[in-house]
Protein backbone atom coordinates (compact mmCIF):
# COMPACT_ATOMS: atom_id res chain seq x y z
CA UNK A 1 0.00 0.00 0.00
CA UNK A 2 3.09 2.48 0.74
CA UNK A 3 4.21 1.74 -2.92
CA UNK A 4 0.53 3.59 -4.04
CA UNK A 5 1.00 6.18 -1.99
CA UNK A 6 5.15 6.68 -2.62
CA UNK A 7 4.25 6.92 -6.28
CA UNK A 8 1.44 9.61 -5.78
CA UNK A 9 3.91 11.75 -3.80
CA UNK A 10 6.80 11.55 -6.64
CA UNK A 11 4.08 11.70 -9.23
CA UNK A 12 4.53 8.95 -10.50
CA UNK A 13 1.54 6.57 -12.77
CA UNK A 14 2.43 3.14 -11.48
CA UNK A 15 0.85 -0.15 -12.46
CA UNK A 16 0.28 -1.14 -9.08
CA UNK A 17 -2.49 -4.43 -10.81
CA UNK A 18 0.90 -5.88 -11.59
CA UNK A 19 2.72 -6.29 -8.35
CA UNK A 20 1.88 -9.53 -8.04
CA UNK A 21 2.34 -10.81 -11.15
CA UNK A 22 5.55 -11.40 -13.28
CA UNK A 23 4.48 -9.07 -15.56
CA UNK A 24 6.64 -5.67 -15.93
CA UNK A 25 6.58 -2.23 -16.52
CA UNK A 26 4.84 -1.12 -13.09
CA UNK A 27 6.51 2.74 -14.01
CA UNK A 28 9.44 2.24 -11.43
CA UNK A 29 12.84 3.37 -12.58
CA UNK A 30 15.07 0.09 -12.58
CA UNK A 31 12.07 -2.14 -11.56
CA UNK A 32 13.68 -4.93 -14.11
CA UNK A 33 16.48 -5.44 -12.16
CA UNK A 34 15.39 -4.37 -8.45
CA UNK A 35 12.27 -6.79 -8.93
CA UNK A 36 15.07 -9.59 -9.90
CA UNK A 37 16.76 -8.97 -6.36
CA UNK A 38 13.75 -9.24 -4.82
CA UNK A 39 12.94 -12.53 -6.70
CA UNK A 40 16.15 -13.83 -5.61
CA UNK A 41 16.98 -13.03 -2.33
CA UNK A 42 13.46 -14.71 -1.58
CA UNK A 43 14.07 -18.09 -3.49
CA UNK A 44 18.07 -17.97 -1.84
CA UNK A 45 19.42 -19.38 -4.69
CA UNK A 46 23.33 -19.03 -4.84
CA UNK A 47 23.38 -19.08 -8.87
CA UNK A 48 20.66 -16.74 -9.69
CA UNK A 49 21.79 -14.48 -6.94
CA UNK A 50 24.84 -14.25 -8.16
CA UNK A 51 23.93 -13.32 -11.98
CA UNK A 52 21.35 -10.75 -10.72
CA UNK A 53 23.90 -9.02 -7.90
CA UNK A 54 26.48 -8.47 -10.67
CA UNK A 55 23.90 -7.42 -13.38
CA UNK A 56 22.71 -4.56 -10.42
CA UNK A 57 25.62 -3.45 -9.78
CA UNK A 58 26.89 -2.67 -13.45
CA UNK A 59 22.87 -0.92 -13.92
CA UNK A 60 22.37 0.84 -10.50
CA UNK A 61 25.80 0.80 -8.64
CA UNK A 62 27.35 -1.34 -5.76
CA UNK A 63 25.32 0.85 -2.84
CA UNK A 64 22.72 1.12 -4.38
CA UNK A 65 22.36 -2.84 -5.11
CA UNK A 66 23.59 -3.76 -1.51
CA UNK A 67 20.51 -0.95 0.12
CA UNK A 68 18.02 -3.10 -1.94
CA UNK A 69 19.51 -6.36 -0.83
CA UNK A 70 19.07 -4.72 2.46
CA UNK A 71 15.29 -4.27 1.76
CA UNK A 72 14.64 -7.30 0.52
CA UNK A 73 15.90 -9.32 3.39
CA UNK A 74 14.09 -7.19 5.62
CA UNK A 75 10.71 -7.97 4.28
CA UNK A 76 11.68 -11.70 3.96
CA UNK A 77 11.94 -11.19 7.67
CA UNK A 78 9.22 -9.11 8.59
CA UNK A 79 6.47 -11.02 6.38
CA UNK A 80 7.07 -13.84 8.62
CA UNK A 81 5.72 -11.86 11.58
CA UNK A 82 2.83 -10.56 9.96
CA UNK A 83 2.05 -14.03 8.33
CA UNK A 84 2.49 -15.70 11.59
CA UNK A 85 0.19 -12.89 13.72
CA UNK A 86 -2.85 -12.83 11.35
CA UNK A 87 -2.67 -9.16 11.28
CA UNK A 88 -5.74 -7.94 9.95
CA UNK A 89 -5.42 -4.36 7.68
CA UNK A 90 -6.49 -1.36 9.33
CA UNK A 91 -10.10 -0.28 8.98
CA UNK A 92 -9.31 2.74 6.66
CA UNK A 93 -6.66 0.79 5.19
CA UNK A 94 -9.06 -1.67 4.44
CA UNK A 95 -11.85 0.29 2.64
CA UNK A 96 -9.22 2.67 0.88
CA UNK A 97 -7.13 -0.12 -1.11
CA UNK A 98 -10.27 -2.39 -1.87
CA UNK A 99 -9.73 -1.80 -5.43
CA UNK A 100 -6.25 -1.80 -5.39
CA UNK A 101 -6.10 -5.60 -3.66
CA UNK A 102 -8.99 -6.79 -5.68
CA UNK A 103 -7.68 -5.72 -9.26
CA UNK A 104 -3.92 -7.33 -7.33
CA UNK A 105 -4.63 -10.29 -6.32
CA UNK A 106 -3.80 -9.19 -2.64
CA UNK A 107 -7.16 -10.40 -1.78
CA UNK A 108 -6.02 -13.84 -1.98
CA UNK A 109 -3.56 -13.19 0.56
CA UNK A 110 -6.44 -12.74 3.33
CA UNK A 111 -7.40 -14.88 6.16
CA UNK A 112 -10.66 -15.35 4.96
CA UNK A 113 -9.35 -16.85 1.49
CA UNK A 114 -6.40 -18.47 3.28
CA UNK A 115 -8.95 -20.53 5.75
CA UNK A 116 -10.97 -21.18 3.09
CA UNK A 117 -8.54 -22.95 0.71
CA UNK A 118 -6.22 -24.46 3.04
CA UNK A 119 -8.81 -25.72 6.17
CA UNK B 1 3.76 -0.99 30.93
CA UNK B 2 5.64 2.00 28.38
CA UNK B 3 6.71 0.27 25.32
CA UNK B 4 9.41 1.92 22.97
CA UNK B 5 11.20 0.63 20.12
CA UNK B 6 13.72 2.76 20.60
CA UNK B 7 15.61 0.34 22.52
CA UNK B 8 18.70 -1.29 21.48
CA UNK B 9 17.38 -4.48 22.44
CA UNK B 10 21.12 -5.25 23.86
CA UNK B 11 21.56 -7.37 26.86
CA UNK B 12 23.12 -5.43 29.71
CA UNK B 13 26.10 -7.56 29.88
CA UNK B 14 28.92 -8.18 27.38
CA UNK B 15 28.90 -11.11 25.12
CA UNK B 16 30.83 -13.92 26.19
CA UNK B 17 33.96 -14.47 24.43
CA UNK B 18 32.92 -17.25 22.02
CA UNK B 19 29.98 -14.67 20.56
CA UNK B 20 32.63 -12.02 20.52
CA UNK B 21 34.48 -14.21 18.21
CA UNK B 22 31.14 -14.70 16.33
CA UNK B 23 30.90 -11.06 15.98
CA UNK B 24 34.76 -10.76 14.97
CA UNK B 25 33.65 -13.88 12.36
CA UNK B 26 30.72 -11.35 10.98
CA UNK B 27 32.39 -8.10 10.59
CA UNK B 28 35.14 -9.79 8.94
CA UNK B 29 33.03 -11.58 6.56
CA UNK B 30 30.94 -7.99 5.71
CA UNK B 31 34.30 -6.42 5.00
CA UNK B 32 35.74 -9.16 2.76
CA UNK B 33 33.15 -9.41 0.77
CA UNK B 34 33.66 -6.25 -1.35
CA UNK B 35 30.78 -4.35 -1.49
CA UNK B 36 29.87 -1.12 0.35
CA UNK B 37 28.16 -2.50 3.62
CA UNK B 38 27.43 0.59 6.08
CA UNK B 39 28.71 1.00 9.32
CA UNK B 40 25.10 0.89 10.87
CA UNK B 41 24.41 -2.06 8.80
CA UNK B 42 27.18 -3.67 10.48
CA UNK B 43 26.94 -2.52 13.48
CA UNK B 44 22.93 -3.68 13.90
CA UNK B 45 23.68 -7.29 12.81
CA UNK B 46 26.14 -7.68 15.68
CA UNK B 47 23.47 -6.47 18.09
CA UNK B 48 21.21 -8.85 16.60
CA UNK B 49 23.54 -11.48 16.71
CA UNK B 50 24.25 -10.75 20.08
CA UNK B 51 20.54 -10.26 21.25
CA UNK B 52 19.65 -13.45 19.73
CA UNK B 53 22.23 -15.48 21.66
CA UNK B 54 21.33 -14.16 25.10
CA UNK B 55 18.41 -15.05 27.38
CA UNK B 56 14.90 -14.15 25.92
CA UNK B 57 11.67 -13.08 28.12
CA UNK B 58 10.60 -16.67 27.45
CA UNK B 59 13.38 -19.09 26.86
CA UNK B 60 16.95 -19.24 28.01
CA UNK B 61 20.29 -18.57 25.90
CA UNK B 62 20.01 -22.28 25.60
CA UNK B 63 16.61 -22.89 24.04
CA UNK B 64 17.24 -19.80 21.77
CA UNK B 65 20.22 -21.15 20.36
CA UNK B 66 18.12 -24.37 19.69
CA UNK B 67 15.43 -22.14 18.43
CA UNK B 68 18.21 -20.73 16.15
CA UNK B 69 19.18 -24.28 15.22
CA UNK B 70 15.92 -25.59 14.09
CA UNK B 71 14.97 -22.30 12.04
CA UNK B 72 17.56 -22.93 9.74
CA UNK B 73 17.01 -27.08 9.80
CA UNK B 74 13.65 -26.29 8.77
CA UNK B 75 14.86 -25.66 5.45
CA UNK B 76 16.23 -29.48 4.63
CA UNK B 77 13.36 -31.00 6.39
CA UNK B 78 11.47 -33.12 4.38
CA UNK B 79 7.82 -32.83 5.96
CA UNK B 80 7.85 -29.34 4.97
CA UNK B 81 9.41 -29.57 1.49
CA UNK B 82 5.95 -31.85 0.99
CA UNK B 83 3.62 -29.90 2.65
CA UNK B 84 4.89 -26.96 0.57
CA UNK B 85 4.39 -29.43 -2.61
CA UNK B 86 0.81 -30.06 -1.02
CA UNK B 87 -1.76 -27.88 -2.52
CA UNK B 88 -2.94 -27.89 1.60
CA UNK B 89 0.09 -28.18 4.03
CA UNK B 90 -2.53 -29.46 6.28
CA UNK B 91 -3.18 -32.95 4.10
CA UNK B 92 0.15 -33.81 4.75
CA UNK B 93 1.01 -35.37 8.20
CA UNK B 94 4.07 -36.43 9.52
CA UNK B 95 6.85 -35.57 12.45
CA UNK B 96 9.57 -33.00 10.91
CA UNK B 97 13.24 -33.39 10.84
CA UNK B 98 14.19 -31.53 14.16
CA UNK B 99 17.87 -30.93 14.90
CA UNK B 100 17.16 -30.63 18.35
CA UNK B 101 15.31 -31.70 21.60
CA UNK B 102 12.58 -29.20 21.58
CA UNK B 103 8.99 -29.92 22.08
CA UNK B 104 7.22 -30.94 19.12
CA UNK B 105 4.82 -28.01 18.89
CA UNK B 106 7.71 -25.72 19.44
CA UNK B 107 9.28 -27.40 15.72
CA UNK B 108 5.72 -27.32 14.12
CA UNK B 109 5.76 -23.67 15.35
CA UNK B 110 9.75 -22.77 13.59
CA UNK B 111 9.06 -25.50 10.57
CA UNK B 112 6.20 -23.78 9.61
CA UNK B 113 6.35 -20.00 9.90
CA UNK B 114 10.05 -20.78 8.65
CA UNK B 115 8.87 -22.34 5.45
CA UNK B 116 5.13 -21.92 4.55
CA UNK B 117 4.41 -18.82 6.70
CA UNK B 118 1.90 -17.19 4.08
CA UNK B 119 -0.47 -20.31 4.18
CA UNK B 120 -0.77 -20.13 7.93
CA UNK B 121 -4.36 -20.19 8.99
CA UNK B 122 -5.82 -19.07 12.33
CA UNK B 123 -6.98 -23.20 12.89
CA UNK B 124 -3.28 -24.18 13.14
CA UNK B 125 -2.51 -21.32 15.02
CA UNK B 126 -4.95 -21.79 17.32
CA UNK B 127 -3.81 -25.94 17.73
CA UNK B 128 -0.10 -24.85 18.00
CA UNK B 129 -1.21 -22.50 21.08
CA UNK B 130 -3.36 -24.66 22.75
CA UNK B 131 0.33 -25.86 23.94
CA UNK B 132 2.53 -22.86 24.05
CA UNK B 133 1.74 -19.54 25.35
CA UNK B 134 1.38 -16.26 22.99
CA UNK B 135 4.37 -15.04 24.21
CA UNK B 136 6.56 -18.02 23.43
CA UNK B 137 4.79 -18.16 20.25
CA UNK B 138 5.76 -14.04 19.83
CA UNK B 139 9.71 -14.57 20.81
CA UNK B 140 9.91 -17.77 18.73
CA UNK B 141 8.52 -15.47 15.86
CA UNK B 142 10.49 -12.19 16.37
CA UNK B 143 13.82 -14.66 16.48
CA UNK B 144 12.72 -16.29 13.52
CA UNK B 145 12.17 -13.17 11.62
CA UNK B 146 15.78 -11.40 13.01
CA UNK B 147 17.16 -14.76 11.50
CA UNK B 148 15.78 -14.58 8.32
CA UNK B 149 17.06 -11.14 7.72
CA UNK B 150 20.21 -11.74 8.86
CA UNK B 151 20.62 -14.96 6.87
CA UNK B 152 19.30 -13.52 3.76
CA UNK B 153 20.86 -10.11 3.79
CA UNK B 154 24.27 -13.15 3.52
CA UNK B 155 22.71 -14.86 1.12
CA UNK B 156 21.88 -11.55 -0.88
CA UNK B 157 25.76 -10.67 -0.43
CA UNK B 158 26.91 -14.15 -1.74
CA UNK B 159 28.56 -15.07 2.05
CA UNK B 160 28.24 -17.91 4.28
CA UNK B 161 25.67 -17.38 7.05
CA UNK B 162 27.24 -17.18 10.12
CA UNK B 163 27.50 -20.37 12.37
CA UNK B 164 25.55 -20.47 15.70
CA UNK B 165 26.33 -23.64 16.49
CA UNK B 166 30.22 -23.32 17.95
CA UNK B 167 28.69 -20.96 20.36
CA UNK B 168 28.97 -22.39 24.43
CA UNK B 169 27.55 -21.10 27.19
CA UNK B 170 28.96 -23.25 29.86
CA UNK B 171 30.38 -21.40 32.39
CA UNK B 172 29.05 -18.23 31.70
CA UNK B 173 27.48 -16.78 34.13
CA UNK B 174 25.74 -14.14 31.87
CA UNK B 175 24.07 -16.79 29.73
CA UNK B 176 22.94 -18.90 31.82
CA UNK B 177 20.34 -16.31 33.10
CA UNK B 178 16.80 -17.43 33.55
CA UNK B 179 13.99 -15.66 31.37
CA UNK B 180 12.27 -13.17 33.33
CA UNK B 181 8.45 -14.03 31.92
CA UNK B 182 7.40 -10.42 31.78
CA UNK B 183 4.46 -10.22 29.66
CA UNK B 184 3.11 -6.43 28.30
CA UNK B 185 -0.14 -6.35 29.99
CA UNK B 186 -1.42 -3.17 28.44
CA UNK B 187 -3.00 -5.02 24.66
CA UNK B 188 -5.74 -5.87 23.19
CA UNK B 189 -8.09 -7.91 20.88
CA UNK B 190 -8.27 -6.13 17.60
CA UNK B 191 -9.09 -9.27 15.45
CA UNK B 192 -5.12 -10.67 14.74
CA UNK B 193 -4.53 -13.90 16.25
CA UNK B 194 -2.39 -12.60 19.23
CA UNK B 195 -3.51 -9.72 21.58
CA UNK B 196 -1.94 -6.17 19.89
CA UNK B 197 -0.61 -3.81 22.10
CA UNK B 198 -2.49 -0.75 22.67
CA UNK B 199 -1.70 2.59 20.94
CA UNK B 200 -3.75 6.04 20.61
CA UNK B 201 -4.67 6.95 16.84
CA UNK B 202 -3.02 9.27 14.36
CA UNK B 203 -4.48 12.03 13.20
CA UNK B 204 -2.27 12.35 10.41
CA UNK B 205 -2.53 14.37 6.84
CA UNK B 206 -2.31 11.54 4.50
CA UNK B 207 -5.63 9.55 3.25
CA UNK B 208 -3.37 6.49 3.94
CA UNK B 209 -2.33 7.10 7.52
CA UNK B 210 -4.77 8.66 9.14
CA UNK B 211 -6.96 7.25 11.92
CA UNK B 212 -4.30 3.85 11.82
CA UNK B 213 -2.77 3.66 15.22
CA UNK B 214 0.55 6.30 15.62
CA UNK B 215 2.50 2.18 16.22
CA UNK B 216 1.83 0.24 13.21
CA UNK B 217 0.28 -3.22 13.52
CA UNK B 218 3.24 -5.19 12.74
CA UNK B 219 4.92 -3.41 16.02
CA UNK B 220 2.10 -3.82 18.20
CA UNK B 221 1.56 -7.23 16.86
CA UNK B 222 4.86 -8.25 18.89
CA UNK B 223 3.99 -5.85 21.63
CA UNK B 224 3.00 -8.49 24.05
CA UNK B 225 6.68 -9.21 24.63
CA UNK B 226 8.72 -6.20 24.40
CA UNK B 227 11.89 -7.27 24.34
CA UNK B 228 11.24 -8.91 20.92
CA UNK B 229 9.79 -5.89 19.71
CA UNK B 230 12.81 -4.03 20.21
CA UNK B 231 14.92 -6.55 19.24
CA UNK B 232 13.53 -7.03 15.66
CA UNK B 233 13.14 -3.44 14.92
CA UNK B 234 16.41 -2.46 16.10
CA UNK B 235 17.60 -4.97 13.16
CA UNK B 236 14.58 -4.00 10.69
CA UNK B 237 15.02 -0.18 11.10
CA UNK B 238 18.74 -0.52 9.65
CA UNK B 239 17.08 -2.26 6.31
CA UNK B 240 13.93 -0.03 6.45
CA UNK B 241 11.80 3.18 7.56
CA UNK B 242 8.93 5.56 6.76
CA UNK B 243 11.96 8.05 6.76
CA UNK B 244 14.97 9.12 6.80
CA UNK B 245 16.43 6.03 5.56
CA UNK B 246 20.06 6.54 4.21
CA UNK B 247 20.19 4.44 0.82
CA UNK B 248 20.79 5.12 -2.54
CA UNK B 249 17.43 3.71 -4.03
CA UNK B 250 14.13 5.85 -4.15
CA UNK B 251 11.43 5.76 -1.92
CA UNK B 252 9.43 4.45 -4.98
CA UNK B 253 12.13 1.61 -5.58
CA UNK B 254 12.04 0.40 -1.74
CA UNK B 255 8.35 0.21 -1.85
CA UNK B 256 8.88 -1.95 -5.25
CA UNK B 257 10.73 -4.84 -3.55
CA UNK B 258 8.88 -4.50 -0.16
CA UNK B 259 5.65 -5.25 -2.52
CA UNK B 260 7.06 -8.04 -4.28
CA UNK B 261 9.29 -10.04 -1.61
CA UNK B 262 5.59 -9.45 0.68
CA UNK B 263 4.06 -10.89 -2.68
CA UNK B 264 6.22 -13.59 -2.68
CA UNK B 265 5.59 -14.75 0.54
CA UNK B 266 2.08 -14.82 0.33
CA UNK B 267 1.60 -11.80 2.75
CA UNK B 268 -1.90 -9.87 3.04
CA UNK B 269 -0.42 -7.40 5.72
Amino acid sequence: MLLRESGEQQNLNLALDSITAEAKNLGVENETVLLKIAEAVYKSNPEQMTRCRDEAIAIIGARATVDAIGVAAAFNGITKVANATGLPLDESTASSTQALRRDSGIDRFSETWKSRQYD
Amino acid sequence: MELTTESSGLPEHGPNASVQQLLLDLKHCYQSCGLPIADNVVASHCTALVALLDTGTWFTAQQRQSILREIRRAQACKLCLQRREAASPNWVQGEHDAATELPKHFVEIIHRIATDSGRLTQKWFQEVTATASAQEYIEITGMLAMLVILDSYAHGLGITPIEIDTVQFTGDAAHTGEPTRQSNAAVVDEGAWVPLMVAPKSEGQSEITSGLPEVPNIVRAMGIVPLAVAQFFQIMRSHYGLQDMDVQISRPQIELIAARVSSYNDCFY
